[in-house]
């Protein structure tokens, strides 16, 4: 007989990383996440000038280029860059997190429903889903912001109610093919209830691609977010924020130089992370997201 | 003679086609379209077809996976075509149970063996604690000959045979009379195959189980099977007992399988029919061709087999052929050919 | 020899460790030689056609032993010379025709796209078209006109295959490789696959390598048979001869297993499990399972002649005279 693992799970695990470390970018993509989240969940405690994150000025110390105490140099009103780039992350993945959160679930469950269910049901959810689809997600995040007030609010709003149906179109595809899987029928013929099947059979093998996909989708968030910010539709100042920062900088541009570049790579830097961290989690998972 | 375990009569399942934006039905598969026949307890039914016969499509509409178009099967006293009847009695669905061909995709990869195993003991109330589904899963896996540390196994750490067995153990949880074996061994390799079989044979002695057997491979249904089904096109081409469907095989279609058989020895050479090369494939089972559906392809077609299409008659005994080369199978022509079949 | 595969040893470094698969396998076609190799599934025989079509990659993949082809070894040869011959000199025939197929073009463009690529210059369009039906037709294909402009999609799964036996065929390889022809298919599409490619290899003197795990399909198909098993071949014979008298255990209970249609019951099949390839058994990979199993079994197994063309691995047949194999 062969042998069985004692800890499966723990087996799979192990092996999950072994195949993943196999790619070094995705590692270094896991390393850079990592890294930005804990500096990030541990701003004012890691940054030199966590004060300069509110409302602050001092203009003794504006526009001086990076180097000694302020590594990244200063802004025009005397604010440390470095500092102001970590808490803009706080944002940028505050941003993630929350569209995440609100996007997934209700695009999941849509995207059982409809997959599982046919008829009618499947119909009107996807009609609906591809109508979303059809729409730039940027245009439409600006079209939903120039009838709101522009904050960080109502851009979180409206990046989620624009994401939700990526995550139906996938789910929807991935529970049409797997009801027709073995295990499906055979639970539904032992009797599981519709419950069981869809939460306990078919949703545990569409993870992966989920996870895949959420981890991309965070890059494509930030963006999205600093793109709204650098058109003045997001974070709104004294908040520090990636793409406002930019969008602040851009016009000192070349003279003072480090103001929008170090906000620009922090964000070229975090968006690579979670591309590589996806495009890994692909390659292991086998999955086509 | 013991009372039919199982009956089917006039069995239909049709599915609709449908497409566009709105998806309107244009036009219909005739998955099943017809079936009748009666299994007895504690024999091995053995059902064969070739891909688009509607064979997989009967045994999911007998599990009531699927609910037939029209038709009654009927199961201790139950027409369990019938979904509310189904619905209403419970016992039905414990005592009608069903093993999978692909081992592969028959249980699901992202949960172990014990999880799998447990679905069908929560599902009909058979346990009500962990310690009870603990003993019962050791119970099942102990009767399938697997050790009791392999509940905690995911299905990728198994081997092809053992995760048939796990399919098998899942299928025993709610101690069936009727089991259901959708290509059981075809997915698996020759050496492993005889030992699956075996362990089959020897659950179906212990625990009174009647089987319906389900495969392509004629060889191994002339071991395993007490009478053998030929299906084509969602119809019953001939129903024999197994020595006299393969020894004496009487539709043109039946003989068409035999005689594609890959043997191994000179002496099954002889005892199968000369090849007969088949023209044209199965059709689709959305357009099925009028008449006798086989005739396109069938060597010794004559003139009434496009315009009518046969009934089921008995030529010897329990033999029952659908052919218009045989006594009875040919209906008065401009009447209503009623199924001469029960 | 057209194919004569030396002392292949091939294996991985995987997440457990080093898999030694392929333990010294030694397998030769000839021209206008139709060979079968069978075994069961993990027996290592698509690994070998891998290495034959040069598809493993170093380093994961460890490599030994020679593949000579048409007096070059496959295995020294630079990836660029190895797929000019790969494709125009070796063919392959895929087991899932819908995988292989390419879904977005037509049968027509897929083989024409064939075609273009012959040795010695492609051919005018009409004189490629042309080409095209003909090889069709010779599959045995009904209206070739009409299959070329078809998408695979359209088309049944015995077309298709057919369609990738035409491919493999068209521009006359001198070996064709087929993994599994037909088992996706049903036994009487099979049937009629295996005597197209029979009728269409034996009229081209084209060699033929028949990978399956069915016996019965080699019977039919195969001058001569390699059985393999765990990574080595156990024996060898001209086919009739395997099948009227096989002499390694393990041959002797494959075809005790396939149930036979003189209705004996159903056979027991063979106790026991493939070995680890992490960990295989010294000597004779087949011994844990073996009913005559020795403590001579512990070697590697001598490599035996017990009649024409007839070489069995095993100590049993060892007072034979010996055949020493290259």
């Amino acid at each position: 007989m062969s042998v069985v693992a004692a800890a499966p799970a723990r087996e799979n695990l192990r092996r999950t990383w072994y195949a993943f470390s196999r790619n070094g970018g995705s590692v270094f993509g896991l390393g850079v996440v990592v890294v930005v989240v804990l500096l990030t969940a541990l701003a004012p405690w890691v940054t030199p000038f966590p004060q300069h994150a509110r409302a602050f000025t001092d203009f003794e110390h504006a526009s001086l280029p990076p180097g000694g105490p302020h590594l990244f140099g200063t802004d025009t009103i005397g604010r440390d860059i470095l500092t102001r780039v970590v808490f803009g992350y706080r944002f940028s993945l505050l941003l993630g997190l929350v569209v995440l959160s609100a996007a997934v679930p209700t695009g999941v469950v849509l995207g059982l429903l409809a997959g599982y269910y046919r008829g009618w049901p499947e119909t009107v959810i996807m009609r609906v889903t591809d109508v979303f689809l059809s729409i730039p997600p940027l245009a439409l995040a600006l079209a939903i912001m120039a009838v709101l007030e522009p904050n960080l609010q109502n851009a979180m709003l409206a990046v989620s109610v624009m994401w939700w149906p990526w995550y139906t179109r996938l789910v929807y595809g991935l529970v049409s093919s797997l009801r027709n899987e073995g295990y499906v029928q055979a639970a539904q013929i032992v009797g599981a209830s519709p419950a069981h099947i869809l939460l306990r059979e078919i949703l545990p093998n569409c993870l992966p691609a989920i996870l895949t996909k959420m981890t991309l989708d965070m890059a494509f968030v930030i963006l999205i977010g600093s793109s709204l910010s650098f058109l003045g539709l997001g974070v709104q100042p004294p908040d520090p924020d990636l793409g406002t920062m930019v969008a602040d900088g851009a016009k000192y541009m070349p003279d003072l130089w480090w103001v929008p570049v170090f906000p620009g790579l922090a964000i070229l830097v975090i968006v690579l992370g979670f591309n590589l961290l996806g495009d890994g989690l692909r390659d292991i998972f086998g999955v086509e997201v | 003679m013991s009372e039919p375990l199982l009956r089917l009569v006039d069995v239909v399942k049709h599915f609709p086609i449908r497409t566009g934006f709105l998806m309107r039905q244009v036009g219909v598969i005739k998955a099943v379209d017809g079936v009748s026949f009666a299994l007895h307890p504690g024999e091995t039914f053995g059902l064969v077809g070739e891909s688009g016969s509607g064979k997989t499509t009967l045994a999911m509409t007998l599990l009531g996976a699927y609910r037939p178009t029209a038709g009654s099967m009927w199961f201790r006293g139950y027409d369990i075509a019938d979904p509310a009847v189904r619905r209403g009695v419970p016992a039905i669905k414990k005592a009608i149970q069903v093993v999978f061909q692909d081992p592969g995709s028959s249980l699901n990869p992202r949960r172990t063996v014990r999880q799998t195993l447990e679905v069908p003991l929560r599902v009909h109330g058979l346990v009500h604690t962990s310690a009870e589904a603990q003993r019962r899963i050791t119970e099942l896996l102990e009767m399938v000959e697997l050790p009791p540390e392999f509940m905690y196994a995911f299905p990728h750490a198994l081997s092809g045979g053992q995760k048939q067995r796990v399919a098998i153990a899942r299928a025993l949880a709610t101690e069936p009379s009727f089991v259901v074996l959708d290509e059981p061994t075809s997915a698996l390799d020759v050496s492993v195959q005889g030992k699956i079989i075996a362990l089959l044979v020897d659950l179906q002695r212990r625990l009174n189980l009647t089987y319906l057997f389900i495969t392509h491979d004629l060889s191994l249904m002339r071991n395993v099977a007490t009478r053998v089904a030929v299906m084509y096109l969602g119809k019953l081409a001939e129903l024999a007992a197994t020595p006299a469907l393969f020894s004496a095989p009487r539709h043109p279609y039946t003989r068409m399988l035999l005689s594609a058989i890959p043997v191994v020895s000179e002496e099954e050479e002889r005892l199968k029919p000369r090849w007969i090369v088949p023209r044209g494939e199965t059709p689709s089972p959305a357009r099925v061709p009028p008449g006798c559906s086989f005739h396109p392809r069938c060597p010794d077609a004559f003139d009434v087999c496009p315009r009518l299409d046969p009934v089921t008659a008995a030529v010897d005994g329990d033999h029952r052929v659908r052919c218009h080369l045989y006594p009875g199978c040919t209906p008065a022509e401009g009447t209503d050919a009623a199924p001469a079949w029960r | 020899m057209l194919l004569d595969i030396r002392d292949l040893h091939v294996s991985f470094t995987g997440y457990r460790g080093h898999s030694r698969v392929l333990n010294g396998v030694n397998l030769t076609v000839g021209r206008g030689e139709k060979v079968g190799l069978v075994g069961e599934t993990g027996c290592g025989k698509s690994l070998t056609v891998r290495a034959v079509l040069g598809l493993l990659q170093p380093p994961r993949a460890r490599i030994r032993g020679e593949i000579w082809f048409a007096g070059r070894n496959l295995l020294a040869l630079p990836p660029g010379e190895l797929q000019q011959i790969r494709g125009r000199e070796i063919a392959m025939i895929f087991q899932d025709p819908m995988a292989a197929l390419n879904p977005v073009f037509t049968v027509g463009d897929q083989l024409l796209d064939i075609i273009a690529r012959r040795p010695g210059g492609r051919p005018s369009g009409r004189a490629a078209w042309a080409r095209a039906v003909d090889i069709l037709k010779e599959v045995a294909l009904p209206d070739p006109d009409r299959i070329m402009r078809a998408y695979p999609v359209q088309l049944s799964g015995g077309m298709r295959q057919r369609v990738l036996i035409a491919m493999a065929l068209v521009n006359e390889p001198a070996l064709v490789i087929a993994d599994e022809p037909g088992t996706a298919l049903d036994v009487t599409i099979q049937e009629q696959i295996l005597q197209v490619m029979r009728a269409l290899v034996d009229a081209k003197r084209t060699s033929v390598l028949l990978i399956t795990h069915n016996l019965g399909v080699v019977r039919q198909t195969t001058d001569r048979v390699y059985v393999m098993y765990a990574g080595s071949i156990a024996e060898t014979a001209p086919t009739a001869d395997l099948f009227s008298a096989p002499k390694h255990p393990y041959t002797q209970g494959l075809l005790a297993s396939v149930p036979k249609l003189t209705g004996e019951g159903v056979p027991r099949g063979i106790d026991g499990m493939i070995p680890d390839y992490l960990n295989p058994p010294p000597g004779c990979r087949f011994a844990p399972r073996c009913q005559f199993a020795q403590p001579r079994c512990q070697q590697p197994p001598p490599w035996v002649r017990v009649g024409a063309d007839h070489d069995v691995a095993c100590v049993l047949y060892d007072t034979a005279p010996a055949v020493t194999r290259p």
